[in-house]
């Protein structure tokens, strides 16, 4: 029967053009996605050499200077812009910390057009209240990428409903239905597997035309075959939901218009509805401070800072004393100072910028429950994981680029209370930064995720079905 | 045609689906509109706050050097306006302060969206949200099947028989359709003019905005409508006509935003921040027309002040060189940003105009802008308060430099201004643009609406005397 089944249907979809329908749109939209994809990577790309030409320009004029200062040439300009000092490197010449795309970053724009992905953490300054954000038109930020994360969230399902909505009550409203349930397979049955053929087919479709276009726009990905694989699998887990979904509906409803009313419903719900809720919900319960505030108070920590500076000094050498060389204390008071009062701003804003990733951390909390309700939460997050774009992958690397700030501190700090002169030698032996992805995607769990929810759903609402064999209730 | 209109209202008001969806509906704005007031209250009282702190903080710093105090710097603050609780627009990714600081103009910094989850890039329930995504597939659900029902109940035939002129038949249907939502949407826009109305220390609220963004939604509605009925009509089946309306909805709110997103993003991409901060580091270092640069300048401006002033050293001068230098040099700072700035504006306004011009392809990007635009959340507020921020800042400056200049000596870098005087720099204050301004700046986007007023209107005259 099943044979007979698959024979009829896969003709009824060629014969009824869908199949063309789908293939040109699917065609249409991941092409125009994937090269959007590629084009914001690129961009990104782009951005990055500009500046890493910017500096290579600017170290070789450096270097230069230095191989002067070495053979004991007079270099004009005040002492404090001579490379050889170890504060004008560390202030004028700072490395970069750059967070380069991953193979897969075309897939999701995520967080991405949000943030910068370079910074130059300097010797002193603010390096743990750095601004990350990146120049942008607000507008973009508003009305997002046509990405594929775009295409496979919002619109496949759409094509899925399109595709499913009156499998079974088209038969009930041409009247064929009561020919079908004389056959000898429960109609119950009957419209399960014609399900599965279209899923099949649906998803066969989709993933060829995907495999394409990574082909085509983007071979890298397929050297990384374990996450290839994760993701086909959770797009073909996400359809499924859909599927099982709109099965459910077709058995319970039965009935064209109210079958697609309620898919349409379902999906707003899922895709628009609930995330929109639930982040309104998220900071509502666990809001941010607010940022205003954190200006006073820092502002206001400044101000006591600058009254007590000197008594900090002093507390600050005692912690130090390596530092605190007696012949140079005079002049290195500035530096001392300054160091020294960075030291205490960082000490007594760290709580206060604690508690921003606290909130943040709640707010993930919630998202990731609630992701168990709206499948289209779970995909963004996964595929912006998958893509390296997610809110954790800017996190991680603004926390990595504190670490190298640190590294770069702990290198030429030293350096200037020990005076030494920054040299060719210290050039080539600077601490370098490099980006690692420390995120895991966790791709094989949300497949579970999405896959038990598929199941849970398809077993309460239509397990009675299965066994219930009298076309009765599909009838009326 | 009252005929028409009260059958087909009759039918609605049966309808149970229509109870739902206006049930489900009014639950999100009510919670909307409870989640927005909280939000701008606590964000209103922290804005309030936050400008009476920075303020004492700035008169209260006691006697200081002028400069230093240039370089402690002080905060300009974005005013909560009253509409954004209706529409968030971009407010959410533009941040709300600028540092004012001596010598460099700074970015509003820290945007919410960057301490939110990415959740917050699915959108945020406003009601602004439930407004311009969800009532118009309540139009699509009332009307789809408008016509379709009488072609697949065969009364169609019955209605032309009895004489109904097509015309009034569509007017009828069209009205029909209309008037619920039309209802429904000045119910809302009523109880919010009555809940903002009663809110405290609400910042330029004003109901000619209200009825503005009142008419902007009920003229989207009318669109909406037309092409739900034109839809319906040329349909051969209910389920057609349904699924059509529905593409239309998310080629109007979904795609084509994205898409006129990549456009813009592809003919006027905007610099990196890095790239951006490098040209303006050249410019100070090379001059703004790239052979002055300031130290030369510097020379100059010394050598003419000398000329004026008839002396040949700048110690003869009547005042303080050192703070004239200073603010001369703050000013030729200043002017390297604003072109900068001015470059980047243009980078904005031509992608704006992108997206505003693909409003051939959707009626709901001009509502969008439109919309941001009245209730001061735009993108282009934001540029007015960042340029005023810029203006406040050089006023600072001055203010600071002159002091240097007017009261102390030259070389006396210990001079301390005093304390009082600090409470003199006049305090910043924001207007939002007039109304009508607004409405003369978004005239493209006005007549293109417009378009989408007429042409489906007409397209549907015509097409009800076809069928």
């Amino acid at each position: 029967m099943f044979k007979n089944n698959l024979k009829y249907e896969i003709k009824l979809l060629i014969r009824s053009h869908w199949l063309t329908i789908l293939l040109v749109s699917v065609l249409l939209l991941f092409t125009f996605a994937t090269f959007n994809g590629q084009k914001n990577v690129e961009k990104r790309l782009s951005d990055i050499t500009k500046v890493e030409n910017e500096l290579h320009k600017k170290d070789s004029v450096m270097v230069t200077t230095l191989k002067k200062i070495e053979k004991g040439e007079k270099i004009d300009g005040p002492y404090w812009r001579l490379p050889s000092e170890p504060m004008t490197i560390g202030y004028r010449h700072p490395r970069l910390a750059i967070m380069k795309p991953e193979t897969f970053s075309f897939l999701a724009t995520g967080q991405s057009d949000m943030y910068t992905h370079f910074k130059s953490p300097t010797v002193y300054g603010n390096n743990f209240a750095l601004d990350y954000s990146e120049m942008v038109n607000p507008v973009q930020l508003l009305f997002g990428n046509f990405d594929l994360a775009f295409v496979i969230i919002y619109i496949l399902p759409l094509l899925i409903i399109a595709f499913t909505f009156n499998v079974l009550s088209k038969e009930k409203e041409l009247g064929t239905l009561r020919l079908l349930s004389a056959q000898p397979i429960s109609t119950v049955n009957w419209v399960l597997q014609k399900m599965l053929i279209r899923y099949i087919v649906f998803t066969g479709v989709i993933l060829l035309i995907l495999l394409t276009m990574f082909a085509v726009f983007s071979k890298g990905i397929f050297s990384d075959i374990g996450t290839l694989a994760g993701l086909l699998i959770i797009i073909s887990g996400y359809i499924l939901f859909w599927f099982v979904l709109s099965c459910i509906v077709n058995i319970k409803l039965n009935n064209s218009s109210k079958n697609a009313l309620a898919l349409i419903g379902f999906w707003l719900l899922i895709v628009l509805v609930l995330p929109a809720t639930i982040n309104q919900l998220g900071s509502t319960l666990y809001p941010t401070p607010s940022r205003l505030k954190m200006i006073n108070e820092i502002r206001l920590i400044k101000k006591e800072n600058e009254e007590k500076q000197n008594e900090i000094m002093s507390e600050y050498l005692r912690n130090h004393p390596e530092l605190a060389q007696e012949s140079n204390q005079d002049k290195f008071g500035f530096w001392h100072n300054y160091f020294a009062s960075e030291k205490v701003m960082e000490e007594k804003t760290k709580p206060l910028l604690a508690q921003y990733e606290t909130q943040l951390r709640k707010q993930q909390k919630l998202v990731s429950v609630f992701q168990f309700l709206s499948p289209a939460i779970l995909m963004q997050q996964s595929l912006n994981k998958i893509a390296g774009t997610s809110e954790n992958h800017y996190n991680d690397y603004k926390k990595q680029v504190f670490e190298f700030s640190n590294e770069w501190r702990n290198y030429l700090v030293p350096m200037l209370f020990k005076q030494q002169k920054f040299t060719i030698k210290n050039y080539n032996e600077l601490p370098q930064f490099s980006y690692k992805n420390r995120v895991p995607n966790k791709i094989w769990f949300s497949i579970g995720v999405i896959l038990l929810i598929s199941c849970i759903i398809f077993f309460a609402f239509i397990g009675g079905s299965l066994r219930d064999k009298s076309v009765q209730k599909l009838l009326n | 045609m009252i005929h028409v209109i009260f059958k087909e209202l009759k039918e609605l008001a049966r309808d149970g689906r229509f109870k739902i969806v206006i049930g489900i509906s009014l639950i999100l704005l009510v919670i909307a509109t409870i989640t927005g007031v909280n939000q701008y209250q606590k964000n209103n009282e922290q804005y309030i706050n936050s400008v009476a702190k920075e303020r004492s903080i700035w008169e209260t710093q006691g006697a200081k050097n002028p400069h230093s105090a240039a370089h402690y710097g002080t905060y300009a603050f974005k005013p909560q306006f009253a509409l954004s609780l209706f529409d968030y627009g971009v407010t959410k990714y533009t941040g709300n302060s600028i540092f004012l600081e001596a010598h460099s103009r700074n970015e509003a910094s820290f945007s919410e969206a960057s301490d939110q989850t990415s959740l917050a890039r699915f959108g945020t329930l406003s009601i602004n949200f439930v407004l311009i995504y969800l009532f118009p597939l309540i139009i699509i659900l009332i009307g789809y099947n408008s016509y379709t029902k009488e072609k697949e109940h065969q009364t169609f035939r019955l209605l032309k028989s009895q004489g109904v002129h097509p015309v009034k038949l569509a007017l009828g249907k069209w009205f029909a359709i209309y008037i619920p939502i039309f209802c429904l949407t000045l119910i809302v826009f009523l109880l919010l003019g009555i809940v903002l109305s009663n809110l405290e220390n609400l910042a330029f609220f004003s109901w000619n905005s209200l009825l503005i963004l009142f008419v902007l939604y009920a003229l989207y509605y009318l669109i909406v409508t037309t092409l739900t009925v034109l839809i319906s009509m040329w349909s051969k089946s209910s389920g057609m006509s349904l699924v059509s309306s529905l593409v239309i909805w998310i080629l109007f709110s979904f795609i084509s935003p994205k898409v006129a997103t990549n456009f813009a993003n592809k003919n006027n991409p905007y610099p990196s921040k890095s790239e951006f901060n490098t040209r303006i580091a050249e410019d100070k270092k090379n001059g703004l027309d790239g052979h002055n640069p300031w130290n030369k300048a510097a020379k100059k401006l010394e050598e003419e002040t000398l000329k004026e002033y008839g002396v040949d050293s700048i110690s003869q001068l009547p005042f303080n060189y050192a703070g004239y230098r200073m603010q001369k040099g703050e000013e030729h700072e200043a002017k390297i940003y604003e072109k900068h700035y001015a470059i980047l504006n243009d980078i904005a306004i031509q992608q704006n105009s992108t997206y505003k011009k693909l409003a051939f392809l959707s009626p709901f990007i001009p509502v969008r802008f439109l919309s941001m635009d009245i209730a001061n959340t735009s993108d282009n507020l934001h540029w007015k308060f960042t340029k005023a921020a810029e203006e406040y800042r050089i006023k600072k400056q001055a203010f600071l430099n002159n002091d240097i200049k007017d009261n102390s000596k030259l070389g006396d870098w210990n001079y301390k201004m005093s304390a009082q005087r600090f409470k003199e720099l006049p305090k910043f204050s924001f207007t939002p643009p007039k109304l009508s301004n607004l409405l003369t700046e978004n005239k493209e986007s006005l007549v293109f609406l417009g378009f989408w007023l007429l042409l489906p209107f007409i397209t549907m005259i015509w097409a009800s005397k076809k069928i």
